[in-house]
Order: C-alpha cells, then structure tokens, then sequence
C-alpha cells in the first residue's frame, strides 16, 4: 500500500486547474434553468394570458370577463366598489350600520364557485353579535345573536301577533267539509301556487280558487246575473248592463208576460211592472245589490244563510257614495317574514302539513299557520351531523331588498355592455 | 455539511419559529370565513418571511463567490442556508394555504418542492456519504486528482509488467506517457515529486507469457475501464500461484493498483452521489426566484 508521501508525489496540482465535471455543469445549468424558468413562463402566458396569475377560478357570472383582469382590479390597489356597482345594483344594509365593508369584504372571488355569495356567519356576528354596542339607539331588531339557535321566534309568531287580514277563511272547513265533491277535495297545492322563483306563494285569485263554488250569481226570475268579483261601483255598472241585455233580450218576460198556451197552466205575469228599461233596472239593480250585500247573518247556517261579498269581506260602517257598500281591502300579507327569504320550492320535498301542521284545525281567518322557528331548527341545526345549514345568508341578504323601489325587480341588473366590453368591440 | 451538536441553536430557533408560525396560521385559518389567502394580511405577511428565508439561503451562493469579504464565516452561512430553507418550507405552505393556486402558482409550488426535496436529500445524503466513503474507500483522494491518478495507475500498471516481461508493443499508450514523464523529468532536474520508475527488461523473462498475457487480457482493460465503475478487481490468486518468487513484488503491486484503481471509482460514485444534487437544487433555486420575481410583481399589480 502506498504511502501519504507516495500519494502526495502523484498529485498535480497545476496553477491553472482544469474545472471538474461539476463545476463545468454548474453555471451552464444555472443558465439553462433560468431560462427554462422564463421559457416556461412564456408558455404560460401563451396559453393563459392573464388567467395565469389568477390565485383561484372566477365565479361563473364573472367567466366572461375572461382575461381582462382590469375589469375589476387596478394597478396595485384592491378592487374598488365602483367595479362591482357597474354591473350590480349597490343596495345599502341598514341605517344602523356604521360603516358599509367593501363589496370584497363578504363577496370573495378567485375562490370556488360557491364561496363569491355564501357570506360566512362570522361578517353578520361581527356586528349582530353585539349590536347594542356599535350604536344608539337601539335598533329594533335582536340586537345580540349569534347563532341560528338564538334566532329570535318569528316576527309573525310572536306573542299577540295575530293574522290581521280582513277576510273570513276557514282552513278546517275548506280542507275537511264532506260537503265538498270528491272531485273537489281541496289540497294546499290547488290554492298555493309557488311564484316562478319558487320563494312567496301567488296571490289567491278568486277566479281561479273561489269562483268554482262559490259563484256571485244570485237566484232571480230576471235571469241569470253574475257579479264580477270588483269593487261595488264596477259591480253595480256590470249588474246594471247585464240587465240591460236581459231586457232587451227578453222583453215579454220582463215587460209583458205570457199567456199560457197549455190548457191547465197560467199565464206569466211580467216581473216588473216598471213601464221603462231604466225604471227595470233601477228596480232590478236594487234587488241584486240587497242580495249581494246582505251582511253575515252569524245565526244563519253559514253557506245557505251568506253567500255572497260578506261571507268573506267586511264592509266599513260609512258608505260610499251611491249607497254602495265600502268594502274593505282584504290586506292578505303577501310576505310573512319580513326580514328573511323563503323559497317553497327548496323545501318542496317536505309535505306542507309537515311545516303548516295546524292548518287543518285552523277555524279562524287570525289563526297565523306560520311554522316556528323551532321547527326549521329541526333540520337548520348546528348539532345535526346533516344539517341543513344555518348559514344566516340561507334566509336573509345582507342587502336591504325590501326598500328597493321594485321588489319584484331582479337582484342583479346586468349591464350586458360593460359584460362584453373588449368583445363587442 | 453534517449536522452536528453545533447546530443545537439552529434546529432549536428554527423548529421555535415553525411553530409560532404553525400556531399563527391555524388561528388565522380557523378565524378566516372563506379559508387561509395568500392575498390575506397575514397570507402576506408568511408569503415575505418565506421569501426573504429563501433569499438568505441564497445568498449562500454570493457568499461563496467572494470569500474574502468578512460577512461571517462559510459555516455559518451554510447553517443559515440549511435552516432558513428549511423554514420557508411551511411559510411558504402557509402563505399559499396548502394550495396550488393558478398555472403560475402552481408552477412556482413545483419548483419550490423540487429545490427543498432536493436540498433535503442533498442534507441527508451528506450525513450519510462521508462516512461511507470513510470506510469503503481508505486510500481517499482529493476529487479533482481522481482522473489524473486514475491514468498514473495505468502507466504504473504497465511499469511493473515490463519490468519483467520487457516492452508491450500493445501498451503503446503507456510507453508513450512513460516517455513524456521522463522527458519532464529532464527539465526539472531536483523536482522531489519525480518518481523512480523500474526499468524495463532487456528480454521478457522466462515463462513471463503468463503475466504478459493476465495482465493484456484483465489487468489492462480494468485500468481502462470508465472511472465511475468500480467493477471487480482481477483475481490475482493463479497468478500468484504459476508466478515464480522474483516476480511476488510486481504481482503484488499489480494487486495494489488494481484496488486503489477500484477504490477510486468507488469514491467518484460516492461523489457524484453528494454532488449531483446540486446541480438540481443550485439552478433551480435562482429560476425559482427569477419567478418568484413575477409572482411578487403580478400579485401587488392585481
């Protein structure tokens, strides 16, 4: 074996060392992997443009935006509030807030599809955790929760909150009565249509809930009269044509009688003796409006004894002009819950007797059939392993829609121009 | 550079602020509605002390470019690289939110994972390697000597089997070297680095056809052979046993280059394995800023 001298003789040590294979490598490979680093970048860009810099995708809605990035942000700032209110309508929150977040704050994108509108209960407690602290007076809402179990009970449900609409319905009569045919066995369905978003239910039309049995046609010789479901100056003009008509139509009825032409039957005698059409119908219009009009006689049998407008409206004590009965608005609430949304349609695999469990026991038109809060904690609950959720969000929107002049008008007014932008151009 | 008790304080100051930073993302994480953002405050904040944990371990490479200047010794910045890198390991996955992000992010996590997997492998590979080397490879060798010794032990290979056979006109290549060194020897005159080679016979010795012929057909072509494989020395045992006494000193210094030729293939193996890393983790680490660059620029641009 060789010595450490022996080896040392054998070394070269040369001024100029020629460089090893590794550190001939080392620069060229730095080199090539900067420049594979920016080559890749380039190919990024060329097939991602802008969207290569996006931290995450964009909401569905914004996909048109595709990579005009400065549609909505500008050069080292955040994303300013005037970029969401040129396509979306700014609603303000409350007059109790002290100061309104940014768009950004609660609708965040470049996240999954989902998060840019589920606002996280944590932004609402932020301020209705405590809400007796931020501002005086007191709003007159719940002013600490923070949590769907600390909802307060609904508005409608609460103690001595009462169904206040002016109209005589009777649930149990309507849902129960074997008086009805089969055939027209009533169900929720056939009165409570969904609107087309599927939250509020349609309006009852008497025409098309009512009127089936319960036609304003009261029996006279005259003829068949029907009085539409209007206010009673339209009523008495529709009365007053229709016997008009009638008149015309059949004057030896009205007029003149007739004399009998069968042996063992009497003549008709005309039924008005009245000797011009306007004095028939003046005399005729009289006798129809006392029917229509009679008042709820509590001590009749109900159908038989009250047919007519005052089975189910109320009239005020005064008069309108013309002796016609002022009749007064049925004010049927067309939303229960003021402050939050409800969409039937989400819930329309839950029978509505599920939900509305007393309304076949509901005799009285003040009975509120709301279901409570407890009832939609079954399902919107914390502790349940398959909750339906409790996000606040689920029922209320940040944004005050209730004040909007339209509440009918969609959420969202898209400016399709400023949507296309570059494109059309 | 093994890890040894003098790095108590590093692992010790450096696993402290993991998990600080760990505590602080999972409060910021479990407080956050939509989930951890690099675009967040405190998103942010991790993304620039990952970042400047990454540069200060970069720096380890300017440090080496100017060895005079007194910035704190080699060691000391190479302690700082190890642990600053391994740290901007979760800063960085905490700036992220454990997620990839867009085609750009996405590309910058690759590059990250690929710079601190390799640098890891590169730290555990040196904890392991020189102590291998140490036992595998007792006649060690300065790595830039690895060639130029390889092609002596050729040339002293031959020496030995012409001293008894005479000149192989097959080993043209070796005669030639050996005439080049004694033509630089003449030069230098008092150079105590020149060596004492044996001279060759006049005549090939009697019944030398049998070392002539091992060392032509095994020997030689072993010497030859790439310097990264080790490969099996020859068996010199029949030689040893044919070859008569006068020849024992030859043979067995025939033995003796073979194994230092073998442990010298051995030790350029173990060196391309501590090494090669480099060349990943090094260039990949400055294309990794150059895009970190343009991530930095592009994320306060939007």
């Amino acid at each position: 074996m060789r010595s450490s001298k022996d080896l040392a003789r054998r070394l070269r040590f040369d001024r100029f060392p020629r460089p090893d294979a590794f550190q001939r490598w080392y620069p060229i490979a730095a080199a090539l992997a900067v420049v594979a680093a920016i080559v890749g970048w380039l190919f990024i860009r060329l097939g991602w443009h802008e969207r290569q810099y996006l931290p995450g995708p964009v909401a569905p809605a914004h996909a048109t935006f595709g990579d005009r990035c400065q549609r909505c942000h500008s050069s080292f700032r955040n994303v300013a509030d005037r970029a969401c209110v040129e396509c979306h309508v700014a609603r303000a929150h409350s007059e109790y807030e002290l100061e309104a977040p940014r768009c950004a704050a609660c609708h965040v994108e470049h996240r999954s599809d989902a998060v840019s509108l589920a606002v996280s209960n944590r932004l609402c407690i932020d301020c209705h955790g405590a809400l007796e602290s931020k501002r005086q007076p007191k709003p007159s809402i719940q002013t600490s929760i923070r949590d769907f179990a600390e909802h307060p009970q609904f508005a409608a449900l609460r103690e001595g909150a009462v169904d206040r609409a002016v109209l005589r319905f009777n649930h149990k009569l309507h849902l129960n009565s074997d008086r009805i045919a089969k055939e027209d066995t009533l169900s929720c369905p056939k009165c409570h249509v969904p609107e087309a978003d599927g939250r509020l239910m349609k309006p009852i039309n008497f025409e098309a809930h009512c009127k089936r049995c319960h036609e304003q046609k009261p029996p006279l010789d005259v003829g068949p009269i029907e009085a539409p479901h209007k206010e009673p100056a339209v009523v008495r003009e529709s009365i007053a044509a229709q016997l008009l008509v009638l008149a015309v139509q059949s004057p030896e009825v009205i007029f003149t009688g007739r004399k009998s032409t069968l042996p063992g039957v009497p003549d008709r005698e005309p039924i008005s003796e009245a000797r011009s059409l306007r004095a028939f119908q003046t005399e005729w219009l009289g006798k129809v409006e006392e029917r229509l009009y009679k008042p709820l006689n509590q001590q009749a049998p109900l159908l038989e004894g009250n047919k007519y407008c005052f089975l189910c409206h109320d009239s005020d004590l005064d008069s309108s002009p013309g002796g016609l009965p002022k009749i007064r608005a049925s004010a049927i609430p067309k939303r229960w819950l003021l402050r939050g949304e409800f969409s039937h349609r989400r819930h329309d695999s839950v029978e509505c007797s599920a939900c509305h469990d007393q309304i076949r026991s509901s005799e009285r038109s003040s009975d509120v059939n709301l279901p409570k809060r407890e009832l939609c904690q079954r399902c919107h609950s914390n502790v349940q392993s398959r909750s339906a959720g409790t996000q606040c969000v689920l029922c209320h929107s940040y944004h005050d829609t209730s004040r909007h002049v339209d509440p009918g008008a969609p959420a969202r007014q898209v400016n399709l121009g400023v949507l296309l932008g570059d494109a059309e151009k | 550079m093994l890890l040894t008790s003098d790095h108590t304080r590093w692992a010790v100051a450096t696993s402290l602020a993991a998990v600080v930073a760990a505590a602080a993302y999972t409060v910021y994480a479990t407080s956050t509605p939509y989930g951890p953002s690099g675009g967040s405050w405190p998103g942010l904040c991790f993304g620039i002390a990952g970042t400047a944990c990454m540069l200060s371990a970069v720096f380890l490479s300017a440090r080496k470019k100017f060895l005079l200047w007194r910035i704190g010794s080699a060691q000391r910045w190479m302690k700082l690289h190890v642990w600053l890198g391994l740290l901007a390991i979760p800063l960085i996955l905490f700036h992220a939110g454990f997620s990839l992000g867009g085609p750009l992010t996405t590309w910058l996590m690759v590059m990250f994972a690929i710079v601190s997997l390799s640098g890891i492998y590169g730290l555990a590979v040196q904890q392991v390697i020189p102590r291998v080397m140490t036992l595998r490879v007792p006649m060690e060798t300065p790595r830039s000597q690895i060639d130029h010794l390889s092609a002596s032990l050729i040339v002293d290979a031959y020496e030995q089997v012409a001293s008894v056979t005479g000149h192989l006109p097959e080993a043209a290549g070796e005669q030639a070297a050996l005439a080049e060194e004694e033509k630089r020897n003449a030069l230098r005159p008092g150079d105590w680095k020149q060596v004492r080679r044996l001279i060759p016979a006049m005549s090939p010795a009697e019944g030398s056809d049998t070392l002539r012929n091992f060392y032509l057909d095994t020997i030689r072509p072993y010497l030859h052979r790439k310097a990264f494989k080790p490969g099996v020395p020859p068996d010199f045992a029949r030689l040893r046993f044919d070859a008569p006494g006068e020849w024992r000193a030859p043979v067995d210094r025939l033995a003796e280059i073979c194994e230092e030729s073998r442990q010298l293939a051995v030790q350029a193996r173990l060196h391309s394995w501590l090494h090669s890393w480099l060349l990943m983790h090094a260039p990949l680490s400055f294309a990794l800023l150059v895009l970190v660059a343009v991530h930095v620029y592009m994320a306060l641009h939007y």
